[in-house]
Order: C-alpha cells, then structure tokens, then sequence
C-alpha cells in the first residue's frame, strides 16, 4: 500500500494523537479535524483521497457531513463509531461512507480498510488515465485531421 | 332501618372523602395501591384512601375504625398478627401475606407492607400500610414492564458510558500501543516482542469489549 492522504475528522484529543502519529508512522500524510464546520472549510483545499469521521462531532454528525461534502467528496471514506447497529450501519452506507468502524477498534482492522482505499484509488488512477489518454488521442485525431483538411 | 342505612352510607362517603385528603394514602391511590394510616399501640386507623375503601366494602364492613381489626387481623395467622403488632409497637418495617375474599368469592393475595409514615411531623406517629397484590396478573404485568424499563435503561447508561469515555481511550491506547511496538522493534527485538505481545493482548481486549457492545445493541 503507497502512502495515502488522510483527513481525519475527531474531537477525542487522544484518540487523534495516537491514531495521526501512527499512520504517520506508517507513511501516510494526516489531516486533521476536530469538528465538522472545520471539516467543511479543510477539507476541499486538503487533496486528501480518504476521509476517516467520527460519527458524533460537536457540531453535528460524520452523516450531515457527508452530506454536506456533495460533489466535493472523498474517493474512500470511514465512519467511526461507538454505535454498529443495522440502522447504524446503513445510515453510513446512505451517506456515502465505504466503510463503518465500531468503536473501540483494533488498528490492524484500520489498516485492512486502508489497503481496500488505496486499492479503490489506484483503480480510479488507473480508470482516469486511461480515460484522459483516450481524450487525448481523440484530440491528437481530430487536429491531424484538422490539418489534413486545410492543407 | 332505612334512615339508619342512608345515615350509614353518608357517614361512609365522607370518610372516603376525608380519607382522600390525607396525602401520603392520595399518593398511594394515584399508584393504583390501598393504604391506610394505623395509629400504633391503639392500632386505630386514622386516615385511608378510595381503594382501601374499597376492599373495606366488599368485605362488608364499614366502620374504618373497626376494619383492621374485623377486616385484617382475622386473616393473618397468630405468628404474622404476634410479629406484625411487635413491629408495629416498635415502629419497624414488617410485611405480612393477606388473602382477601372479593365478593365474587375469588381470593386476591395481598402483601401488607407497613413502615413508619415520615410524610410530616404530625404522622410521624403513624403506620402507613400499602396492600401490594402479589398475585394480581396486571401487578405482574406491570412489575414485569417496570423491571424490563428499568433493564433497558440501564443497558442504556452502561452503552453510552461505554462509548462516551472507555471505548475512546482504548482506541487511542489501541494505536499508542501499537505503534510503541513498531517503534521498538528497530531498536531491540526482544522488547519489541513483549510490546508486540501487549499489543495483541489489548486488541484482544478491543475486540471482546466491542463484541460485549455489539450483543447490548442487538
């Protein structure tokens, strides 16, 4: 897994601390959060791919948040909660998150999730490459052809 | 006859009247349970509410001063009346077990539970005696509402308590400890395998705390 981008949305001061320093440590760049308006105003110049969120923040919910993201949305996302019930859960799915974490989780159970977002990016990458070389051999057509007709 | 039965009924529906003004019987009315007040030593009852009245009615007695002694004594054994009467001398707590005959002829079994009324100074002197039916099928019902609200309601506290304070610390822990271990293990292997070690004993932990929050959601 390469080094990814991650805005990490939590008010718990510890939990923040340990959970920044070791995807740090693993190589990963960390943004952090600490409330939803925050969020809002960090994230769209942040260039993060993941966004990690806690479910409870003090001015809102990771739910409103997405929500309130619309097209600016990361390409993997991760809720974090105290709370897993069914309705839990398919209220993150609603709301765009890949995946739902119950709280407290082991960070090995992070990581895996983190593997699964790396592999999602690379495929997009890959997807969005492939699209823009297509772009721009239609392009590289299309002037040939310009120049063919007025020569 | 009939002036004496009319005389009867008016002297009975003003002491029901009375009786509601009493608050700690009201009080007791307002929980669905019959209550009176007993004067202890002359075992004089000296305030009832609207369901005590009630059962003093279909007992067919209507002089309150003479239903505990025509209405309630003769129902207890002589041990319970001997345990009850000491009690009540000496103003402890006692419960005594009551089978009332309704006038259905169905029998309903009652706890008496008296204690020392301490609603203000002037009752401080009395006994409250509240009839709980043990056997009544809506006590059940209601007694077995009351304990699962009270069940759920404490699952509630211990749930929020767990995610609002435990359940954050361990995930910092979780990732403290985790990357002490990576950190370790550059320096010295064996260290790090004893941090590995804890490590693993803490996610260990992490899990069965999450699985034992999951089934209380469930």
């Amino acid at each position: 897994m390469g080094p990814l981008r991650v805005f990490l949305v939590e008010n718990h001061e510890d939990t923040v601390k340990y959970m920044r320093l070791y995807l740090e440590h693993l190589g990963h760049e960390v943004i952090v959060a600490g409330d939803m308006a925050t969020a809002l105003a960090d994230f769209p110049r942040s260039n993060c791919e993941v966004l990690i969120s806690d479910i409870g923040l003090p001015d809102g919910d990771g739910w409103q948040l997405m929500e309130r993201m619309k097209s600016r949305r990361p390409t993997f996302a991760i809720a974090m909660s105290g709370y897993g019930t069914g309705e839990d859960l398919h209220r993150s799915r609603s709301a765009g998150y890949n995946r739902h974490l119950v709280k407290p989780f082991p960070p090995d159970e992070l990581i895996a999730v983190l593997r699964e977002a790396s592999a999602v990016i690379d495929t997009q990458g890959e997807n969005r490459s492939a699209s823009s070389s297509c772009v721009e051999s239609l392009i590289g057509a299309q002037s040939r052809e310009g120049k063919s007709k007025s020569s | 006859m009939k002036e004496s039965e009319e005389t009867d009924t008016h002297s009975f529906e003003s002491m029901r009247s009375e009786a509601s003004s009493d608050k700690i019987c009201s009080l007791m009315q307002e929980i669905g349970l019959p209550g009176f007040r007993v004067v202890p030593g002359t075992l004089e009852v000296a305030a009832f509410n609207g369901l005590f009245a009630d059962l003093v009615a279909s007992s067919g007695v209507r002089d309150h001063r003479r239903w505990f002694i025509e209405g309630v004594l003769p129902l207890m054994t002589r041990s319970q009346k001997a345990n009850w009467t000491s009690a009540v001398a000496s103003s402890e707590p006692v419960d005594a077990r009551l089978d009332f005959t309704r006038l259905d002829g169905s029998k309903t079994e009652f706890q008496m539970r008296s204690v020392r009324s301490t609603w203000n100074d002037a009752d401080k002197r009395s006994i409250l005696c509240v009839f709980v039916p043990c056997s009544a099928a809506s006590f059940e019902t209601e007694y077995n509402l009351g304990f699962a609200e009270g069940q759920e309601m404490e699952r509630s506290r211990i749930r929020n308590e767990l995610h609002r304070s435990v359940s954050q610390k361990l995930l910092g822990v979780a990732f403290g400890c985790k990357l002490l271990a990576e950190k370790i293990e550059r320096v010295n292997k064996d260290l790090s395998k004893e941090a590995s070690n804890l490590a693993r004993l803490l996610n260990t932990s992490v899990v069965d705390l999450q699985n034992l929050t999951r089934l209380e959601h469930d």
